[in-house]
């Protein structure tokens, strides 16, 4: 793979300009698009209690570009520039219970600033700044409550610390929590087949020679559900990732409105690291009418430190009261043991908010 | 590699799982989207339907709508707007010409009060008496020599004026 690497990015790139170059436009399109998600956040450590008003982590508040040009219906290219823009983001740690200043200068991050070529047999080809692979595949979530409970727990209230009885911190939820979900968005180049029916496989190459692997599937059935699955594998092992990693998370919506979550990761090899650390969660939940209900569970070992073992549940609610606008409540109970550090205590938080498509 | 060394029941009761549900029949594949962490699907408070703010689009319009519909409706508005001015052109233009058509009319009833003010004179008298004269010879000479000598004339006095006309250029 690293010997290839260069070429095969050369070569992507001369073919992308090719194609970029013909003039045959036969549709074209650019549209706007943007949500707003903001929540009131309580917390508890044991030792102090808190509210903080924040941007919910778990879909953060955002805007975004995208437009598309098909060429003689077999070819599209298209781009997509998606920023987000947080005042209090909900993981942040400067938000943590006992901080009384909001979090400073906000600013736009990126979060994809790409073009892709799209050839109706041969797949995808995507450059830029974007999601990997590897990325969404321990998060797939047909649950309809993920706007505030998803595998990773960590998005609701990462910024909090555990804390020992006697107010020292350990660390925070963020770093005590991790769902292995691959590289996230990076800048790098993407590959994706088309469908082989409900199948379709993905790789990334990406700066500091990483790449991931990845599959996805989705299948429904008449009068009975929906599921939908995928999974990654990384082993690049690289000195910007010294580890390899793996995940999947598969979902199951039965048209009664009961579904199920199973998500799990881990990493291996893991330079300075004795133990793998590894994540497993679980999710049922239930949809009805404009609402979503769930209760989640989160084990996971070894993420922050060796032999540390993490826990979590999670209760949420989402009302779609208009199709644009959803309500939603959740509460969390976290729960971090370490070797060598005695009575950490449990922390709870609740977040109660809102988010607007515009 | 490791994962499908040590963990590889896993990742295969994981592909065998998937193909039994895939295998089951009475489905078929969608477009799964993901939306943890993503944008929040479906409409927008204010897109609408769509959810996103069409800028352009070559087939449904959009804020700045396709070439050729932009250029329909800048031919639509500029016959419009062409149809407007014509109509107030066009009522303009009769109520000149009325105005054209009144202004003859008081020459003309100013003319006829002359010539009626002329042939009560001695001298208005004996011309029209001679016109008179003239018409009546008209009608019954019209087939005559003398006519037609009459009309060999003028045609003559036109040519003399016109080579007279043409030797002063």
């Amino acid at each position: 793979m690293k010997k290839f690497s260069p070429l095969c990015i050369f070569t992507l790139t001369i073919a992308l300009t090719i194609l970029l170059i013909q003039p045959a436009v036969q549709a074209v399109d650019f549209k706007i698009s943007g949500q707003i998600n903001r929540a009131v956040l309580w917390g508890d450590n044991g030792n102090d209690d808190d509210i903080k008003f924040v941007d919910n982590d778990n879909s953060s508040t955002r805007f975004r570009f995208t437009g598309s040009n098909d060429f003689d219906e077999v070819w599209k290219v298209g781009i997509v520039w998606e920023v987000e823009m947080q005042s209090n983001d909900s993981s942040d740690t400067d938000i943590d219970i006992g901080e009384n200043a909001d979090v400073g200068d906000v600013t736009f991050s990126e979060r994809k600033m790409e073009f892709y070529v799209d050839h109706n047999k041969f797949g995808r080809v995507s450059l830029g700044q974007g999601d990997t692979a590897s990325n969404s595949t321990s998060e797939v979530d047909l649950s309809g409550t993920d706007v505030v409970n998803y595998s990773s727990i960590e998005d609701m209230a990462g910024g909090f610390t555990f804390r020992t009885d006697d107010d020292v911190v350990v660390t925070s939820v963020g770093s005590a929590f991790s769902n292995f979900d691959g590289f996230s968005r990076r800048d790098r180049i993407r590959y994706d087949t088309p469908k082989f029916g409900p199948v379709y496989f993905s790789t990334s190459y990406m700066n500091g020679q990483s790449w991931d692997l990845a599959g996805r599937f989705a299948y429904q059935w008449d009068e009975f559900g929906k599921l939908a699955a995928a999974a990654h594998y990384t082993g690049a092992d690289t000195q910007r990732d010294p580890f390899k990693q793996y995940s999947g998370s598969i979902s199951f919506l039965h048209d009664s409105g009961f579904n199920i979550t199973l998500s799990g990761g881990g990493q291996y090899d893991v330079a300075g690291r004795d133990e793998d650390p590894y994540n497993l969660y679980g999710k049922l939940g239930y949809k009805v009418g404009k609402w979503a209900f769930s209760a989640d569970y989160t084990y996971s070992e070894h993420v922050d430190a060796d032999d540390d073992e993490a826990k979590s549940i999670g209760v949420a609610a989402v009302w779609n009261i208009w199709e644009s606008v959803e309500f939603y409540g959740s509460y969390r109970w976290h729960s971090l043991d370490r070797d060598g550090v005695s009575s950490i205590e449990d922390l709870h938080a609740v977040m109660i908010g809102g988010r607007v498509k515009f | 590699m490791h994962i499908f060394e040590t963990k590889n029941w896993k990742f295969l009761m994981f592909v065998v799982v998937l193909s039994a549900a895939a295998g089951c029949g009475g489905g078929k594949a969608y477009d799964y989207q993901p939306t943890a962490g993503e944008m929040k699907p479906g409409p927008g408070a204010l897109t609408g339907k769509s959810g996103e703010l069409t800028v352009y689009d070559s087939k449904k319009g959009g804020l700045f709508p396709k070439e050729d519909a932009s250029k329909a409706e800048t031919a639509t508005a500029a016959a419009a707007q062409a149809g407007a001015q014509s109509t107030d052109s066009s009522k303009e233009a009769q109520e000149f010409q009325e105005f054209q058509e009144y202004q003859q009319w008081k020459r003309e009833k100013q003319e006829f009060h002359e010539y009626q003010e002329w042939k009560k004179s001695a001298k208005g008298s004996a011309e029209f008496q001679e016109f008179q004269e003239y018409q009546q010879w008209k009608k019954t000479a019209k087939d005559s020599p003398d006519f037609k000598e009459f009309q060999d004339w003028k045609e003559w006095k036109n040519y003399q004026e016109w080579k007279k006309s043409q030797g002063q250029q």
